[in-house]
């Protein structure tokens, strides 16, 4: 009989050799520390040590299809999942061991159907009894990459071509007149995809670049600055009678990892093999069977690590560039390469969007109706969403762009644009307008948080506006907005770390529990405000639930603020001629370390409650805090993003 | 052509293109794949490698101009035993890092700043700040440079 891959515990955990045990899992690492957490959950149900686990992640040909490894879900799914597995293996085996403790895995593994349904014989532990669970520090976890060869860039093959890419400067253009390569360089093209592959990577770079310096394109259009359709949306004006309006911002935000993405394509046979460093091995195997006419069997894909990922950046698009080029080159692996300006500009970017909460007040000072409207590009657009839309598919001859999805996301899965407009307070009358808005240069998709990095902060303004209105402290008013006791809890300790944030002190609060399902979040900024805007401490507190690897959660929400205060204070992508622009990094800074805040995280465990997701928790409450943290110091509220020095400069006259 | 040079300290004749940045050269020829490329431009600081006892950035300079070098790595701090250097250890100990692509040039760059007797914070901050990160280690590498700071 034939099951889903996924539902027997064999698919999951094999004893191949004794001592060793291998775990496998759809999720994949992306910088989020999951290896760690997910190899401390299999060694706390089989009682092993975790140095014994093989953790094998996202292969098609191996490992269960967990979808997409995104929207903070890889411990709350991915995990629960290798948990109940690990324990069903675990319980099979003491049911055909003698004796007390830990059975001999290795003894009784040759005589072991382990072909049974994990529904079966799930069996987690108590939280209770659980030793590695919630405890230690990662001291594993960064070992490889400070010592040498880590990452899908590293990756060695005999026969290994190298390629880089020369791409149109707009998504639509044609070529004009091909130019040329350097010699020995092969070229590939088809349509406005173009490739050169060389033997030698320097020989590849060399090539890409003459070959781009000397390729002429077809003008752009002319289709005018993208952000002016979000400017000119027809939202409905805030209520009339509103007291209070607040409306937050941002323009396009790169995904901008530190490594150029990559990956290594084989065409063999009529079979292909590609290594990415996707979120998704499997919606990526489909997308390239359907872009490329294959059989889904024909194709295998394999995840290795790349640099960190906060979304739907150009993996996908690398892997299907690197699949095209193999195909050209049969029998031969192909590693393509991306420059930091394609990395830049030729990526999905995150969305730009527009959100406006009015709030009124009842007679007690609380909020009584709180509206909420978003103006939003799409944050849904990952290979296999609605179309294939990997750029190779869209560049080729023939081919054509993927229709934009404007519909909403299942609210089960947190919404896309609306991300936590809903307002996480008790809040007698709300509701939520949204509009997706389009423009056929501007390319979005997932980013960390979606749109809960703007929701969050037009509606924690909104808090504070109304708490100033009522001239009542930041903290205790939105304490009055709370029955939710794990809710009250982040923000009443969070406040009590600080020292509050009373108006005029620098300081401001943000709060949300991401997507209104995941984990509760407060942070407080405290900020100085010279030439440009500095935060230079911030405060955090989560309840993710159960923290399987605490130390990881820090990791998470430190990282989240770092890289929300870079969104909020410097980030947004150029344009040129309507296209997405930039050379490089001068073209797009980022927060840097001698702009580091002091942080202090703090962790309200749970061991009793489910995990909850966690890594993209802290960007929405980081972003409010600092545009509260701006209007308690000047009296001035904008949330128009990025705070940068002209914008200030602007806004406070 | 031949291009001499001093690698981890060992001597190395790399026959290849001696105009190539010697990131790639690194990489390719001497199979040290600790060196990362992230840029190219000289912008993000993920290729610092030590040329002689200086942090030079690897994509900016070419193989022929490390010619009679001594270049130093990230594979060149790790001990025959495979334990990591006195950098990397603080870094590992503070889990100063998400995916960690960074690191390897924040390593190099804090490794030729101490041996050039570096102790002042501030200064070291400075010399970090053309390193970047995205995962937002910041916090993280700042408690493992105190760290290294508090040793002697
Ligand atoms: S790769 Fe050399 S500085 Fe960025
Ligand atoms: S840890 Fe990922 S870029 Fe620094």
């Amino acid at each position: 009989m034939t099951h889903k891959l996924g539902e027997h515990i064999g698919d999951w955990i094999a004893f191949p050799t004794p001592g060793r045990v291998e775990v496998r899992t759809g999720k994949v690492e992306i910088g989020q520390g999951v290896r760690e957490a997910l190899t401390r959950i299999a060694a706390e149900e089989l009682d092993i040590d975790p140095a014994q686990i093989d953790l094998i992640s996202g292969d098609t040909a191996r490992t269960p299809d967990e979808g997409y490894t995104a929207g903070s879900m890889s411990i709350s799914g991915g995990g629960v999942a290798v948990r109940q597995a690990t324990s069903a293996a675990r319980a099979l085996f003491e049911a055909a061991g003698r004796g007390e403790g830990r059975p001999d895995y290795w003894a009784l593994s040759d005589s072991m159907d382990l072909d049974r349904p994990v529904a079966d014989f799930a069996r987690p532990k108590s939280p209770a009894a659980y030793v590695l669970t919630g405890t230690g520090g990662g001291g594993r976890a960064l070992n490889a990459q400070v010592k040498g060869a880590a990452f899908i860039h590293d990756l060695e093959m005999p026969g290994l071509l190298h390629a880089r890419m020369v791409r149109p400067p707009w998504l639509g253009a044609e070529v004009k007149r091909m130019g040329e390569a350097s010699a020995g360089a092969r070229v590939i093209r088809d349509g406005s995809f173009i490739g050169v592959v060389c033997e030698r990577e320097a020989d590849a770079v060399a090539a890409g670049e003459r070959l781009a310096l000397t390729t002429l394109w077809s003008k752009a259009p002319g289709a005018g600055d993208p952000l002016d359709i979000i400017d000119r949306s027809n939202e409905p004006a805030p209520l009339d009678d509103a007291p209070i309006s607040v409306t937050a911002s941002r323009g396009f935000i790169a995904h901008a990892s530190i490594a150029p993405s990559c990956a290594v394509a084989m065409w063999d046979q009529g079979r292909l093999t590609v290594w990415t460093h996707t979120q998704g091995v499997f919606p990526l195997a489909r997308s390239l069977a359907a872009m490329l006419s294959l059989d889904a069997d024909a194709v295998r894909v394999i995840h290795a690590p790349g640099a960190g990922c906060y979304g739907h950046n150009g993996a996908d698009d690398a892997a299907a560039d690197a699949a095209m080029l193999a195909m050209a080159t049969p029998g031969r692996p192909v590693r393509v390469q991306w420059t930091r300006a394609q990395e830049l500009t030729s990526s999905p970017m995150g969305a730009a969007m527009r959100t406006t909460v009015s709030a009124s007040l009842g007679a007690d000072g609380r909020i009584a109706t709180m509206h909420t409207g978003v103006v939003s590009f799409t944050h849904v657009r990952r290979p296999g969403v609605g179309g294939v839309n990997l750029l190779a598919g869209w560049l080729r001859a023939g081919g054509a762009v993927d229709p934009v999805i404007t519909g909403p996301m299942p609210a089960a899965s947190g919404g896309d644009a609306e991300r936590n407009a809903t307002p996480g307070y008790d809040i007698a009358e709300t509701s939520i307008w949204r509009t997706i808005v389009q423009h056929p240069l501007a390319r979005t998709s997932a980013l960390r948080s979606l749109g809960a990095h703007v929701n969050v902060t037009a509606l924690e303004g909104a808090m504070d506006a109304s708490a100033a209105l009522t001239g009542e402290d930041p903290v205790v008013y939105r304490l009055r907005h709370l029955s939710d006791p794990r809710a009250r809890a982040v923000i009443e300790r969070v406040a009590a770390m600080a020292g509050g944030c009373a108006p005029g002190s620098g300081r401001g609060i943000g709060y949300a529990r991401y997507k209104n399902v995941a984990a509760y979040c407060a942070v407080i900024v405290e900020t100085e405000l010279a030439e440009t805007l500095r935060v230079t401490r911030a405060w955090a507190v989560v309840d993710a639930g159960c923290a399987v690897d605490p130390d990881g959660v820090e990791n998470q929400i430190e990282g989240g603020i770092i890289q929300a205060l870079s969104w909020t204070l410097k980030e947004a992508v150029n344009f040129a001629d309507g296209a997405p622009s930039g050379a490089g990094w001068s073209d797009y800074p980022i927060l840097r370390l001698d702009e580091t805040p002091q942080i202090v995280v703090e962790i309200l465990q749970h061991l009793d409650q489910p995990p909850l997701g966690v890594g993209e928790a802290a960007c929405g409450p980081t972003a409010a805090a600092v545009c509260n943290a701006l209007a308690a110091l000047t009296g001035v509220r904008t949330a128009d993003l990025p705070l940068t020095r002209e914008r200030l400069a602007r806004a406070l006259g | 052509m031949s291009i001499g040079l001093t690698v981890n300290g060992v001597a190395c004749l790399v026959d290849a293109d001696p105009g190539q940045p010697l990131v790639y050269a690194l990489r390719n020829e001497l199979d040290l794949k600790g060196v990362r490329f992230g840029c190219g431009d000289g912008d993000c600081g993920a290729c610092a490698v030590l040329i002689d006892a200086e942090d030079r950035q690897a994509c900016q300079m070419t193989l022929a101009e490390a010619e009679g070098k001594s270049v130093t790595t990230v594979e060149g701090l790790v001990g025959p035993d495979g334990a990591p250097g006195r950098v990397q250890q603080a870094l590992i100990e503070r889990r100063a890092g998400q995916c960690g692509y960074c690191l390897s040039g924040i390593v190099m760059r804090l490794e030729a700043m101490l041996r050039r007797g570096e102790r002042d914070r501030a200064k070291i901050i400075e010399g970090l700040a053309a390193n970047l990160c995205r995962c937002g280690a910041h916090a993280r590498i700042l408690r493992a440079v105190d760290d290294l700071l508090a040793t002697p």
